[in-house]
C-alpha cells in the first residue's frame, strides 16, 4: 500500500481533514485497491459496496460525498446564471450551452470508449467543464468554436494528462484561452443583448447605457432606448456588436474616449459580455449554496477578490482618472465566475487554507496587472492558468508540519 | 538494430585497406589535420565562389522582379518601366523616397506621367503596427492625386493599395491585406494635412465615428490605424513633390495630359 | 527484404528523424505552417543530406579522425549555402517565406547526425540511400503536418506556388473561421504531439498483434 500512501498523504494532512474529505479522489481508498494507485484518483465508483476485512490508510471518516455528486452540485448553480444569459441573448445564448455541455460529454464518452474506461463520463466533470467553458464564450460562439473548446478542454487540458484529478490546469479555462487565440475574430465579437432590451427597456436598463446610443446613432436611431425603436433595430439587424466594459475601460486610458455604463447595468448584466460574466448576482446566488454546503472553502474567492480590489483600489487612488476604482473592476468581466467557480477547482489550486490564499491573491493580482498594463482587456482566465502552474510550488511551501518534525523539513522519503 | 553492426563491419573492412596502422600516428600529425583543413575549406570556397556567379545574375533578377511586380500591382499598364523611371523625393518629414513612374505614351508622341507607386513604411509612424514593420505600396492617380481604383486581371474591383510586407498576427492583423479593408482608400485624396478633397477625415470610423471613413478591421484596430496612417504619408509625399515629379526627366517635352484616358482594364 | 531497401525505408517509418528520433525540431515546428512551405523545407534538407552524405561517403578515408567534425560541418555549410542561393534564384517566394531557417539547416541534426553515424562507415551507394530514405521521412513528415495545419488554421491546402502558378485547394469556405492558432507557434507543438502520440498508438498496436 505504499503507493496508496502516497496518494493520500498528498491531500489529506491534518490541515485539510475538513476539506479532504470532500476531495473525492482521495475517499476512497477501499475500492480503489482493485485498480492500479494511479487510477485510484482518477474513478473511484460511489456505488461499489465496501468489502469486508479491507485495510486502507487513512482517512477513515467517510462524508458520503462524492465526485458525481459534487459535480452536478456545481453543475446545477451555475444553471441559473446560464438561464438568464438565455433570457438576455436568446437562442443563440441556449445553442452555446447545449453545444459546449453536450459536445464535452460525448467527447468524454468517445475517450472513455477509447481509452478503455481509463475516464469516467458519469463524474459529471465533462458536463461541467463544458457547461463552465459555454459561460466564458461570446453568446454570438458558433457551434464549431464551442465543439473545439470542449475538445481542448476534455481531450487536450484533461484526458491527455491521465483524467480527472491529474490536469494541472483548469480545462475549461484551458479551452477558453486556446479559442482566444485560435479565433480572435469571433471571440472577441460581443453581442448586445438587444432582444431582451427591446422587451423592457426600461425596467431593465439604467439611464446611462451609452453603447445603446452609440448603437442607435449608427444605426440612425434618435432615441434607441425606447422600447418600439429597440424593436425596429432588434427586427433590423442580426446582431449588433460593442466592446465589453473592460474594453470600454481600456480605450478610455489609452485614448481618453468612450463612455461607460452604470453600476447597475453590470449587476443585473445588461452589458455586452460572455455568457457568464453578465450577471454577476446570479452567480452570487449560486457561489453562497456551495460556500454554505461547504463544497468550497472562502480562503480563494475572498483572496482573489481581496486582490483585485487592493491592486485597483491603489492604483485607483494614485490616479483617478486613469484607472476605474475597484468595484468597476469586480463587478464586470470573469472576476466573479473565475474567483468562484474556476479558481476553486479541487484539481488546480492548493490543498492548505495558507496556500490557498496566496493562489487567490496571486490570481487576483495577476488579473488586475493583466487588465491594467496587459495586451488582452481581460486577465481572469489567464490569472488562472498562471496561478495553477504556481500550485506545485505553492503546496510544497504551505503544507503544514507533521507534529514533532521541523518547520519546512523536507518531507521523508517513504 | 543490424544495421549498425553491419556498418561497423564494413568500418572494420575499410580501415586496413585505407589507412593502416602505421598510417594512424601520420594522420594525427599536426600538419596533417591542417592540411586537411585548409584543402577542405578551400574546395568548398571555391565551389561556392562558383555556384555565387552563377546565380547572381538571376538572384538580382528574381529581386528586382519582386519589387516590379508589387509596382506593377497599383499602376496601369505603363509604356515605360516604372522602376527605371523612378526619382528620389524629399518626404514632408524630409526622408528621401523613391518614386515609380507611370507613362502612357500619347499620338502625339508626347508621354505624361499618368500614375506613380509610393512605398512607405510604418517607420515613424504615429500610430505604431502591433508587430514589426508594415510596408505598403500606394498607386496614386497623377491628373486627381487620388488613390487609384480598377478592375485587376481577375475582373474584381481592386484597389492600388497593396501590402509588401507585414508581420501582423495571421487571421487579424494579417486580414489588412483583403481587399475588404484596403476598399476603404479607393479614391481618396488628401487635402489640408488631414482631410479629403470631401472632407471625410484620414481616421478609422472607430476613432471618429462622423468623419472617419476606414472600417477598422474587426480585432485589429492598431493595425488598421497604422495601415491608414501609411497611405495618408504616401499621399503626403506626392502632394509634396507633385511638380518634381510630373515635370522633371520627361523623355518628352512637358505638355498637358490630353484629355485620352489611359486604360486602367488590362486586356 | 533486402538491406538496400531496408536502409531506404526505415527512415520512412522506423527510424523516422522527427517523429521517431526527434531531431530537426527547429524547423519542423517553425516553417510548417503551410503545407508547400513543409514541403519545401523537406527538398532542400534532402538535398543537403544527400549531398553531404555522399560526399562525407566519399572524402571518409582521407580526413583524420580528430577533424572529422569540423570538416563535416563546413561540408554541410557548403551544400545549405549552395541550396540557399539555387533557391534565392529560381523559387524566391519560397525563398522568403523559409527565411532563415534555410541558412539554419547546418545546424540540423539529422544531417550531422547521418554523417557521423552512417556517410562516415559506409559507401557511397549505401549512403546516398540512407539520405533519400531519411529526407524522404523528414520531407513527408514536413508535409503532413504542414497539411495539417494549414488545413485547420487556414482552410486551405498549398501544394505549389511558384511565380504566377498557385495550385492551392480551399478546404473550408471562407466565411468560417479556422482554427488559426494552428499555424500559430503553439499549433505546431499540438500538431506535432497528436502526430508522435498517433504513430507510438499504431506502432503499440503492432507490437500487441505480433506478441
Amino acid at each position: 500500500m505504499a503507493a496508496e500512501d502516497k496518494e493520500t498523504s498528498k491531500n489529506a494532512g491534518p490541515g485539510a481533514a475538513s476539506d479532504a474529505g470532500k476531495r473525492t479522489a482521495t475517499d476512497s481508498p477501499v475500492e480503489a485497491t482493485a485498480d492500479s494507485p494511479e487510477e485510484a484518483t482518477a474513478d473511484s465508483p460511489e456505488e461499489a459496496a465496501p468489502q469486508m476485512l479491507t485495510v486502507a490508510s487513512s482517512p477513515h471518516v467517510r462524508s458520503g460525498e462524492s465526485t458525481s455528486r459534487i459535480m452536478w452540485t456545481v453543475f446545477a448553480c451555475l444553471l441559473p446564471a446560464a438561464g438568464w444569459s438565455v433570457y438576455l441573448f436568446g437562442m443563440k445564448a441556449a445553442i452555446v450551452l447545449a453545444t459546449c455541455t453536450g459536445g464535452a460529454v460525448v467527447i468524454e464518452s468517445l475517450v472513455q470508449y477509447f481509452t478503455r474506461g481509463r475516464t469516467s463520463v458519469q463524474d459529471g466533470s465533462a458536463a461541467l467543464t463544458g457547461l463552465l467553458l459555454a459561460l466564458t464564450l461570446p453568446p454570438g460562439a458558433s457551434v464549431v468554436i464551442c465543439l473545439v473548446g470542449a475538445f481542448v478542454g476534455v481531450v487536450v487540458a484533461k484526458a491527455v494528462f491521465g483524467g480527472l484529478g491529474h490536469n494541472p490546469f483548469n480545462p475549461a479555462l484551458t479551452a477558453r484561452v486556446f479559442l482566444l487565440i485560435a479565433f480572435p475574430g469571433p471571440m472577441t465579437r460581443w453581442p448586445i443583448p438587444l432582444q431582451a432590451l427591446a422587451d423592457k427597456p426600461q425596467k431593465l436598463y439604467g439611464q446611462s447605457t451609452s453603447w445603446l446610443d452609440a448603437a442607435g446613432r449608427s444605426l440612425d436611431f434618435a432615441n434607441a432606448k425606447t422600447g418600439a425603436a429597440l424593436h425596429s433595430l432588434a427586427a433590423k439587424v442580426d446582431v449588433i456588436t460593442a466592446a465589453t466594459p473592460l474594453a470600454v475601460a481600456k480605450e478610455h486610458w489609452k485614448r481618453g474616449t468612450g463612455e461607460l455604463t452604470t453600476y447597475s447595468d453590470y449587476f443585473v448584466g445588461s452589458m455586452p459580455g460572455s455568457l457568464g460574466e453578465v450577471s454577476v448576482i446570479l452567480l452570487l446566488l449560486g457561489a453562497a449554496v456551495l460556500l454554505i454546503r461547504g463544497y468550497i472553502s472562502w480562503h480563494i474567492p475572498v483572496s482573489f477578490l481581496l486582490g483585485v480590489i487592493v491592486m485597483a483600489g491603489l492604483t485607483h487612488l494614485a490616479n483617478p482618472t486613469r484607472y476605474m476604482d475597484p468595484i468597476f473592476h469586480l463587478l464586470t468581466g470573469g472576476v466573479i465566475i473565475g474567483a468562484f467557480f474556476m479558481a476553486t477547482d479541487y484539481v488546480t489550486s492548493p490543498t492548505y487554507p495558507l496556500g490557498m490564499v496566496i493562489f487567490g491573491l496571486g490570481c487576483g493580482l495577476l488579473t488586475m496587472i493583466i487588465r491594467l498594463w496587459g495586451g488582452f482587456p481581460e486577465g481572469v482566465s489567464f490569472a488562472i492558468l498562471i496561478m495553477n502552474a504556481c500550485t506545485p510550488i505553492i503546496e510544497r511551501y504551505t503544507r503544514p508540519t507533521r507534529y514533532g518534525l521541523k518547520p519546512w523539513a523536507e518531507p521523508e522519503a517513504s | 538494430m543490424p544495421d549498425t553492426k553491419e556498418a561497423k563491419k564494413l568500418d572494420q573492412d575499410a580501415a586496413p585497406t585505407t589507412d593502416g596502422s602505421a598510417e594512424q600516428a601520420s594522420q594525427d600529425s599536426p600538419m596533417r589535420l591542417v592540411a586537411t583543413l585548409i584543402i577542405v575549406t578551400g574546395v568548398a570556397g571555391a565551389a561556392l565562389a562558383g555556384a555565387n556567379a552563377l546565380t547572381k545574375d538571376r538572384i538580382a533578377a528574381a529581386k528586382a522582379a519582386k519589387k516590379l511586380a508589387s509596382i506593377k500591382k497599383v499602376l496601369p499598364r505603363c509604356s515605360n518601366n516604372p522602376v527605371k523611371d523612378a526619382i528620389k523625393v524629399k518626404s514632408p518629414k524630409g526622408s528621401e523616397v523613391e518614386v515609380y513612374r507611370c507613362r502612357s505614351r500619347q499620338p502625339d508622341g508626347s508621354a505624361p506621367v499618368v500614375a506613380v507607386a509610393i512605398q512607405q513604411s510604418s517607420t515613424g509612424n504615429r500610430h505604431k503596427p502591433y508587430s514589426g514593420l508594415i510596408q505598403v505600396m500606394v498607386g496614386i492617380d497623377a491628373r486627381t492625386g487620388k488613390v487609384r481604383s480598377f478592375k485587376n486581371n481577375k475582373g474584381s474591383d481592386d484597389v492600388a493599395v497593396v501590402i509588401v510586407k507585414l508581420s501582423e498576427t495571421p487571421g487579424l492583423g494579417s486580414k489588412a491585406q483583403d481587399y475588404d479593408f484596403r476598399k476603404a482608400f479607393a479614391g481618396r485624396d488628401l487635402v489640408d494635412k488631414d482631410r479629403t478633397s470631401d472632407g471625410k477625415l484620414w481616421a478609422t470610423r472607430k476613432d471618429n465615428p462622423q468623419l472617419g471613413f476606414v472600417d477598422a478591421i474587426s480585432g485589429a484596430t492598431i493595425t488598421s490605424r497604422a495601415v491608414t496612417e501609411i497611405v495618408q504619408k504616401a499621399l503626403a509625399v506626392w502632394n509634396a513633390n507633385k511638380k518634381i515629379i510630373l515635370t522633371k526627366g520627361l523623355d518628352a517635352p512637358p505638355k498637358r495630359p490630353t484629355t485620352t484616358p489611359t486604360r486602367e482594364k488590362r486586356p | 527484404m533486402s538491406k538496400s531497401s531496408n536502409i531506404l525505408s526505415r527512415g520512412l517509418w522506423k527510424e523516422n528523424p522527427v517523429l521517431v528520433l526527434l531531431l530537426g525540431m527547429c524547423p519542423t515546428l517553425a516553417v510548417t505552417t503551410s503545407a508547400y512551405n513543409g514541403l519545401g523545407m523537406g527538398v532542400a534538407t534532402l538535398a543537403v543530406l544527400l549531398g553531404s552524405n555522399i560526399f562525407v561517403s566519399l572524402i571518409r578515408s582521407l580526413i583524420p579522425k580528430k577533424v572529422r567534425i569540423p570538416c563535416y560541418i563546413v561540408v554541410i555549410a557548403t551544400f545549405v549555402t549552395l541550396v540557399d542561393m539555387i533557391l534565392e534564384a529560381f523559387v524566391n517566394n519560397l525563398h522568403s517565406s523559409l527565411g532563415l531557417f534555410i541558412p539554419l539547416i547546418v545546424v540540423n541534426c539529422i544531417i550531422l547526425g547521418r554523417a557521423e553515424a552512417f556517410a562516415s562507415k559506409n559507401t557511397l551507394g549505401r549512403s546516398a540511400l540512407d539520405a533519400v530514405g531519411m529526407g524522404l521521412g523528414f520531407t513527408l513528415t514536413l508535409f503532413a503536418l504542414g497539411s495539417v495545419r494549414e488545413i485547420l488554421g487556414n482552410g486551405t491546402w498549398t501544394l505549389l506556388q511558384y511565380q504566377e502558378i498557385l495550385i492551392q485547394l480551399r478546404l473550408l469556405s471562407k466565411s468560417t473561421d479556422p482554427i488559426l492558432v494552428m499555424i500559430l507557434p503553439p499549433g505546431a507543438f499540438i500538431a506535432l504531439g497528436f502526430f508522435i502520440a498517433g504513430m507510438n498508438a499504431i506502432v503499440a498496436r503492432k507490437k500487441s498483434k505480433a506478441a
